[in-house]
C-alpha cells in the first residue's frame, strides 16, 4: 500500500525528468509559464492598442497607452491612493464584522437542528437579495455615512460565512464529537474546541467567496453613493464623460440620491484635489478604462 | 522486432532487465528484473512495499515505462495502454458511480464499439461468473467492497484481452471476504483460464492462487530473488499441505528481504 | 436537541423541516411587525401588511407587472448564455493544457473584477439599454461555472482515467464518458452559484442603467422615499431567489441524481 502511495506522489516528478532533465523541473515550468503569460499579455495589449486606434475615439474606446496614462495621472496626484486606500478600509472592516458574525451565526445554526431548521428558508431568502437592492433602506435607516457601506459589505459576508460554517459543522467526524461527549465537554467546550477547528477550512472557503462578494459591493455600493472610492472613480470618469446616452442614470445618480450630504459633493472635492482631468468634459483622459485593471 | 524463443508454451509475457527509478539522481527502485510469463498462466509476483511491484504492474499495463530495458507481450514491446491487457485496480475509484454495474461491466465493450445485443449477452455471462447478475442494476455505491472488486473482475474478463493485470485487488479487503474472493476467483480462472498477473505482499494469498510465485527483494535497488512452482491441486484450501508451502515461501520472502540466496525449494532468478 | 419534536412516523423528517421553515417564517414575520410597531414610521420600517399592498401592486398591477416580468427575463437569458459560456471555457481550459496555460492566469483575474464595474465600459460600447445589462449578467454567471467546470475535470481519479486508456479509450471518448459526467455535480455547484450572482448583477445593473425591472423599481421607489415598495421589491427578489433555488435543486434531483450518487460534493 505505501507502495502506491509513492507512486502517486513523484510520478508527475518521473515524468518531467524523463522529458528534460533539469534540476527543477517544477522551476523549469514556473518559468516557461510566465513566458507564456508575458508573451500572450504583449499580444493582447497589441491587439488592444490596434483595436483602439482602428475604433478611434479615445474617449470611448480607449487603447492600452491612454490607459496607462490616467493610471500615471491618477497616481501621482494621489486619486488613486486615495480611493483604493477608502475602498480597501470599508472592504477590510465589512469583510471582518460580516466574517465574524457569520462563523457565530453558522456555529448557532449548525449546533441546533431546530434552529437551522426554522432558519433555512430564511437563509436561501436573503441569499438572493442583492446587497444593493438593500442600499435604499439601509440609506434611510443609518444615513450616507460609512456605516451604510459597511454594513453593505457585511451582508455580502455573512451568510456565505455561515452557510460554509454550517456545512462545516456537519462534516465534523462524529466520532470526534462523541469522543468530546465521552470526555464530559460542555456544549461550549465542544464548540469551541472540537467543532470549530473542524471545520476551519470550510469557513476559510467562505471567507474567501466572502472577500470576492466584498469587492463587488464595494464598487456598486461606491457608485451609487459615497464620496470617495474606486466605484465613485469609475462613476466619476463616466460622468464626465458626458455622452449623452452613455450615463443618463448614472450621471443623475448622485444628485438625486436624495441625500442632502450625498456625493454631488464628491466630484466638486475630487477635481478641486487638483486633478482636472475630472471635471472638464473635453478631458482626454480615458475614463471608460475598465477601472478594474488598476488594483 | 525481437522474436522471442519458439518453445512448446511460448512466454506471453517478457519483462527483460527492466529497471526504474522516480529521477535519475535517486538509487533505482529496482534494477535487472528479467521475468516471463507464460499464456494462460497465473502468476503472482509478491514482495514487501516498495519493491516496485506495482510499478512492474504499471509498466506491463503500459500507464509507466522502464528508465531501462524493454516489456514485450506476444512479441510486441509495450509502449501505451492497450485493451488486450485488462487491469483490475486495488481501489474501487475506477469504477463509474454514475453508471450501473451493469453498464460498468459493459463500459470496455462500448468503448470498443461492440453492439448493443452482443454487450448485454457477453456482460451477462461474466456477471453470472462473478455472481453478480442480481445486483446488475444497482449503483456502485450500493455495493460491499467486495461486491466492487467482484464488478472490477468481470470487467477485465468481459473482453477478449490476453491478459488480466491485477494489483492488490483484495488489498482493502476484510480478511472473510477475502479468502472468498480468492477462492473464487480461483475457480473463475480455472474456467477461463486468462493470463494473469497477480500483485500482492500476502504469502497465503500467493499460494492459494499462484501457478508461479516471483519473490522480489526489498528496494531500494530491487531484484526478482527467485520464482517458485505452487504445484498443489484447486481448489486450494487452508490445510497441512498449503500451509507447509506457505511456510516454506516465507522463509524464501524473508530471505529476499535480506537479499540473500535460499538453497531450498528456489530456482535462482 | 433532535430527539423531541418529531418521533411520530407520520411526520418524515422531510415534513418536520418544511414546518420548521414554515416556522421561522412565521417567526421573522412577528419580529418585523413588532419592530414596525415600535418604529411606528412607514417611512422607517414599513409593517408586513404595508408591504404586502405595495407588494399586490407590484405584482398585480398590469402596469407595474412588467418589472418583475424583465428582471427575470434578464436574470435568466444571461444565467443560460452566461453558464453555457463558462462550461465551454471551462471544459477547454480543463481539458487542454496550452488552452490551460495560456487562458488560466486571464480566468483568474477577470473573475476578481467585479460584474457591476463593466456596466461603465458596457454601456459605453453597447449602450444603454438590454445589451449592456445582458452582459453585465453574463459576465457574473460566466466565471463560477467555468472554475468548477475546471475543478470537477481536474478532480477525476487518475484511476478513472488509467482504466479509459486501458480499454483503449480515444480521447474524446474519455472526455465524454468520464470527464464530463464526472464534472456534473462540480458544473452544477456552480451554475447554482452563477444563478445567485445572476440575480445580484441584474440589480445592481438595473439600478444603475435600467429603465425598467425590478432594480429600477427599488431605486425610484428610494428616490420618493417609498420604503414599502422597496421592501415590496426586496420580498419578490428573495421569494423568487428562493424559489429557483428550490427548483434548480429539484431539476437535480430529477435528472441528476446518479452523478451524485456515492459522492461529497454537494
Amino acid at each position: 500500500m505505501a507502495v502506491s502511495t509513492t507512486l502517486g506522489t513523484t510520478s508527475t516528478a518521473g515524468r518531467a525528468t524523463r522529458r528534460l532533465v533539469v534540476p527543477r523541473p517544477a522551476a523549469a515550468r514556473a518559468l516557461r509559464r510566465t513566458g507564456v503569460l508575458l508573451g500572450s499579455l504583449v499580444v493582447l495589449v497589441a491587439l488592444w492598442e490596434w483595436g483602439a486606434r482602428a475604433y478611434g475615439v479615445p474617449l470611448l474606446f480607449p487603447g492600452p497607452l491612454a490607459v496607462a496614462e490616467a493610471f500615471a495621472d491618477n497616481l501621482a496626484d494621489g486619486t488613486l491612493v486615495d480611493a483604493v486606500g477608502a475602498s480597501l478600509t470599508r472592504i477590510a472592516a465589512g469583510f471582518l464584522v460580516g466574517s465574524l458574525a457569520g462563523v457565530l451565526l453558522g456555529l448557532l445554526l449548525g449546533g441546533s437542528r431546530i434552529a437551522a431548521g426554522l432558519a433555512a428558508p430564511l437563509v436561501t431568502f436573503f441569499r438572493f437579495v442583492p446587497p444593493l437592492a438593500w442600499f435604499g433602506p439601509v440609506l434611510v435607516w443609518f444615513g450616507t455615512g460609512e456605516t451604510a457601506k459597511i454594513l453593505l459589505i457585511v451582508y455580502t459576508s455573512v451568510f456565505v460565512v455561515a452557510l460554509n460554517t454550517i456545512e462545516g459543522t456537519t462534516k465534523v467526524p462524529r466520532d470526534m464529537v462523541r469522543m468530546a461527549g465521552v470526555a464530559g465537554a460542555s456544549w461550549w467546550q465542544r464548540t469551541t474546541w472540537v467543532t470549530l477547528p473542524a471545520s476551519v477550512p470550510y469557513i476559510a472557503a467562505g471567507a474567501r467567496v466572502a472577500m470576492g462578494n466584498a469587492f463587488m459591493t464595494v464598487v456598486s455600493a461606491e457608485m451609487l453613493g459615497a464620496s470617495a472610492g474606486l466605484g465613485v472613480m469609475v462613476n466619476n470618469g463616466m460622468t464626465s464623460t458626458n455622452v449623452p446616452d452613455a450615463s443618463p442614470r448614472s450621471s443623475c445618480s448622485a444628485p438625486s440620491a436624495s441625500s442632502p450630504t450625498g456625493c454631488s459633493c464628491s466630484c466638486s472635492t475630487r477635481s478641486a484635489s487638483g486633478s482636472a482631468a475630472w471635471a472638464p468634459p473635453t478631458s482626454p483622459d480615458p475614463p471608460a478604462a475598465p477601472p478594474d485593471r488598476r488594483p | 522486432m525481437t522474436v522471442p524463443p519458439t518453445t512448446s508454451a511460448a512466454p506471453l509475457l517478457q519483462v527483460r532487465d527492466v529497471s526504474y527509478s522516480y529521477r535519475s539522481s535517486l538509487p533505482p527502485v529496482m534494477e535487472h528484473v528479467d521475468l516471463s510469463i507464460r499464456s494462460g498462466e497465473f502468476f503472482v509476483l509478491l514482495g514487501p512495499s516498495g519493491c516496485g511491484k506495482t510499478t512492474i504492474l504499471n509498466q506491463v499495463a503500459g500507464f509507466e515505462r522502464p528508465t531501462a530495458g524493454e516489456m514485450l507481450v506476444a512479441g510486441e514491446r509495450i509502449t501505451a495502454p492497450g485493451p488486450d491487457r485488462a487491469v483490475v485496480f486495488q481501489g474501487h475509484e475506477s469504477l463509474l458511480g454514475w453508471l450501473t454495474v451493469r453498464q460498468n461491466v459493459e463500459f470496455p465493450l462500448k468503448v470498443a464499439g461492440v453492439g448493443t445485443a452482443e454487450r448485454r449477452r457477453r456482460g451477462q455471462h461474466v456477471l453470472e461468473l462473478v455472481e453478480l447478475a442480481h445486483q446488475a442494476d444497482k449503483l456502485p455505491h450500493e455495493l460491499s467492497g467486495g461486491m466492487k472488486q467482484r464488478v472490477q473482475i468481470a470487467r477485465g474478463l468481459v473482453t477478449d484481452s490476453r491478459m488480466l493485470l491485477m494489483d492488490e485487488p483484495f488489498g482493502a479487503l476484510d480478511a472473510q471476504t477475502r479468502a472468498s474472493l480468492q477462492l473464487e476467483l480461483s475457480s473463475i480462472w480455472e474456467r477461463e483460464r486468462r493470463t494473469v498477473l497477480f500483485i500482492t505482499h500476502d504469502i497465503s494469498e500467493a499460494v492459494i492462487l499462484a501457478d508461479r510465485v516471483g519473490v522480489m527483494s526489498a528496494g531500494p535497488r530491487a531484484y526478482l530473488h527467485s520464482v517458485v512452482d505452487v504445484d498443489l491441486p484447486r481448489p486450494r484450501r487452508r490445510g497441512p499441505e498449503l500451509n507447509a508451502l506457505v511456510d516454506r515461501l516465507e522463509a524464501t520472502v524473508t530471505a529476499a528481504k535480506a537479499r540473500r540466496p535460499v538453497a531450498d525449494l528456489t530456482e535462482a532468478a | 436537541m433532535s430527539a423531541p419534536a418529531l418521533p411520530s412516523p407520520i411526520t418524515s423528517p422531510r415534513v418536520g423541516r418544511a414546518l420548521l421553515g414554515v416556522g421561522g417564517v412565521a417567526l421573522a414575520v412577528v419580529v418585523w411587525q413588532a419592530a414596525a410597531t415600535v418604529t411606528a414610521n412607514p417611512l422607517v420600517l414599513p409593517a408586513p401588511t404595508e408591504v404586502a399592498v405595495a407588494l399586490g401592486e407590484l405584482v398585480a398591477d398590469p402596469a407595474t407587472r412588467p418589472q418583475v416580468v424583465d428582471t427575470l427575463r434578464r436574470a435568466v437569458v444571461g444565467f443560460a448564455l452566461g453558464a453555457f459560456a463558462g462550461l465551454l471555457v471551462g471544459a477547454a481550459i480543463g481539458s487542454f493544457r496550452p488552452v490551460r496555460t495560456v487562458l488560466n492566469p486571464y480566468l483568474n483575474f477577470l473573475r476578481m473584477v467585479a460584474p457591476i464595474a463593466w456596466i461603465v465600459p458596457a454601456t459605453i460600447w453597447l449602450g444603454v439599454g438590454e445589451p449592456s445589462i445582458l452582459f453585465v449578467v453574463v459576465y457574473a454567471a460566466l466565471f463560477p461555472v467555468a472554475i468548477n467546470t475546471i475543478s470537477g475535470i481536474a478532480a477525476v481519479e487518475p484511476d478513472k482515467l488509467r482504466m479509459a486508456r486501458a480499454v483503449g479509450s480515444s480521447p474524446a471518448g474519455t472526455f465524454v464518458r468520464i470527464l464530463v459526467p464526472n464534472a456534473v455535480p462540480y458544473v452544477m455547484a456552480g451554475a447554482r452559484l452563477a444563478l445567485g450572482l445572476s440575480f445580484m448583477a441584474v440589480i445592481g445593473a438595473e439600478m444603475i442603467i435600467g429603465q425598467s425591472g425590478l432594480g429600477f423599481v427599488i431605486y425610484s421607489a428610494r428616490t420618493f422615499s417609498d420604503t414599502a415598495t422597496m421592501f415590496a421589491g426586496i420580498l419578490v427578489l428573495g421569494v423568487v431567489g428562493y424559489l429557483f433555488d428550490a427548483s434548480f435543486l429539484a431539476l437535480r434531483r430529477v435528472f441528476l441524481e446518479k452523478y451524485y450518487a456515492g459522492r461529497e460534493v454537494r
